[in-house]
């Protein structure tokens, strides 16, 4: 059955008709083409499909698209297009830790195969948006929903440890 | 996954109506267990009713008797951050927070949480020794029921098919006690538990002989359940080891474990009683502390 849904995607409106069943990993990589969201487990455990959805994460895998109706979502592609945009919803990511987690991954090698580094980084960000000083056990806690097969996590873990001190110096009050 | 068709009630009654004419009709709350069964095909829904839009259900507070209202829509994740919930029954939330990952604790709410009845879930061993109660309506009226009641069977629950789970409850005297839930679980940390266990106790102004004490289990049967003969031989005594190797011994003679993935049936009877023992002498434990840092 298929209904019309509107939403955000990535600071771009989205009117499209779905039908009821299709998942919003399905939506956004088939209608959209964004292929960024990967699929491996599809029951909500390994966090490869996690996007940003209304202040926070989903596993895209797990999300029939009927239900975004109406969500702001971002996926590991929209950092660009954040950055570029004039204004978003209080709950939209910030731009600047975004690229900073990004930068972070990348300086800590926290990714080798890098199929698990959209989920990672985004799980990553939103850590960061709530707790930007978070312990190790807090990052661990946080980030034990995105599992990896290649790092051995303790990279990932100092990625969002160098990210976390990155953004508190730059918010450091002198 | 097979398509269905979608409906968004915007009152309870509206949505109670709903419940009472269509056959079949799938509530949708955050949808984690219901995606999934629908994606094994296990649960073929024609109609599907989103709760987002009832406001009825929503909802976490303190009503002015001192009893802690949390509406069927409450995530887990809502539970994990209530800080003045954290300083009333600091249990909750730190239960909350072993659920599966951040994602599905994002996005499952409680009422689906307990009407989904796996019986290796978190939040229900911790809410039975809590003495939880769950308010269910529908077109006939509503019921008020102790979570004791709710839980019948291996994911079946009291709720009858025209009924939706309006909110759940705890005791104003919830806050009085001390009470902690272990999960217990070898693999990853999103992983469900082997077997969880959850004591609640007051304890007398001694603060050694405990007054009334609650246990129960999940992982470790049909449902999650109390212990209510273990329960009764550590009321109105102060404990010992002994007195605590008894009670797990009762425990591992009573539940109903099966062999599956996260254990053999005798790992896991075994694992309920190390358990049991365990969280009862931890709650000792903070009580001795409590005592030794504010002497009479
Ligand atoms: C990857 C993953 C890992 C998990 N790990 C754990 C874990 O470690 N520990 C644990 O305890 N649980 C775990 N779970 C289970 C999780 O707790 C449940 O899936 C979740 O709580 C269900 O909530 P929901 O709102 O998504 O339910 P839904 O899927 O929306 O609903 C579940 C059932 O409840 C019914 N329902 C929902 N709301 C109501 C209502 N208000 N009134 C009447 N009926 C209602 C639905 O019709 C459906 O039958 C895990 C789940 C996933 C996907
Ligand atoms: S594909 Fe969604 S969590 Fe694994
Ligand atoms: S980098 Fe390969 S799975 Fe994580």
């Amino acid at each position: 059955m298929a209904e019309r849904i509107e939403l955000t995607v990535n600071g771009q409106r989205v009117s499209e008709t779905v039908e009821t069943h299709e998942l919003l990993l399905d939506f956004l990589r088939r209608h959209l083409g964004l292929t960024g969201t990967k699929e491996a487990c599809s029951i909500g455990v390994c966090g490869l499909c996690t996007v940003w959805m209304d202040g926070r994460t989903v596993s895209a895998c797990l999300l029939p698209a009927v239900f975004a109706d109406g969500a702001e979502i971002y996926t590991v592609e929209g950092l660009a297009a954040r950055q570029n945009q004039a204004s978003a919803a209080a709950t939209a990511p910030d731009p600047r830790l975004w690229e900073i987690v990004q930068e972070s991954f990348v300086e800590c090698e926290g990714l080798q195969c890098g199929i698990c580094t959209p989920g990672q980084v985004m799980s990553a960000l939103s850590l960061l948006s709530e707790n930007p000083q978070p312990t190790e056990a807090e990052i661990r806690h946080h980030m034990a929903g995105n599992l990896c097969r290649c790092t051995g996590y303790q990279s990932i873990v100092r990625a969002v440890q160098r990210a976390a001190e990155r953004w508190r110096a730059e918010h450091a009050t002198v | 996954m097979q398509p269905f068709k979608l409906i968004r009630p915007q009152s309870l009654h509206e949505l109670l109506t709903l419940l009472a004419e269509e056959e079949d009709l799938l509530l949708w709350g955050g949808g984690t267990s219901s995606t999934i069964l629908m994606k094994q095909n296990l649960l073929l829904p024609t109609t599907v009713a989103a709760l987002k839009g009832v406001r009825e259900l929503y909802g976490l507070e303190r009503l002015p008797d001192g009893t802690v209202r949390i509406g069927a829509m409450t995530t887990l994740r809502e539970l994990e951050h209530a800080a003045w919930l954290a300083d009333l029954v600091p249990s909750v939330g730190a239960t909350a927070t072993l659920v599966g990952n951040v994602r599905v604790r994002n996005v499952a709410t409680l009422g689906g949480h307990l009407v989904h009845a796996d019986p290796a879930q978190d939040l229900p061993p911790l809410l039975l020794v809590l003495g939880a109660q769950v308010r269910l309506r529908s077109l006939r009226g509503e019921r008020v029921l102790d979570l004791d009641e709710f839980f019948v069977d291996l994911m079946e629950t009291a709720i009858q098919p025209d009924e939706v789970l309006v909110d759940v409850t705890l005791p104003a005297a919830a806050s009085e006690l001390r009470a902690r839930y272990v999960k217990f679980r070898p693999q990853s940390q999103e992983d469900y538990g082997v077997v969880g266990v959850a004591a609640s106790v007051a304890w007398e102004a001694d603060g050694r002989t405990a007054r009334t004490v609650k246990l129960a289990v999940g992982g470790a049967g049909p449902t999650a359940r109390r212990f209510r003969e273990a329960e009764e031989r550590l009321q109105g005594r102060e404990w010992t080891p002994a007195l605590l190797a008894e009670v797990a011994e009762w425990v591992r003679s009573q539940v109903e474990p099966w062999d599956d993935a996260r254990g053999s049936a005798s790992y896991k009877r075994e694992m309920a009683a190390v358990w049991a023992r365990r969280v009862l002498a931890s709650l000792q434990q903070q009580a001795e502390t409590t005592r030794k840092e504010t002497p009479a």
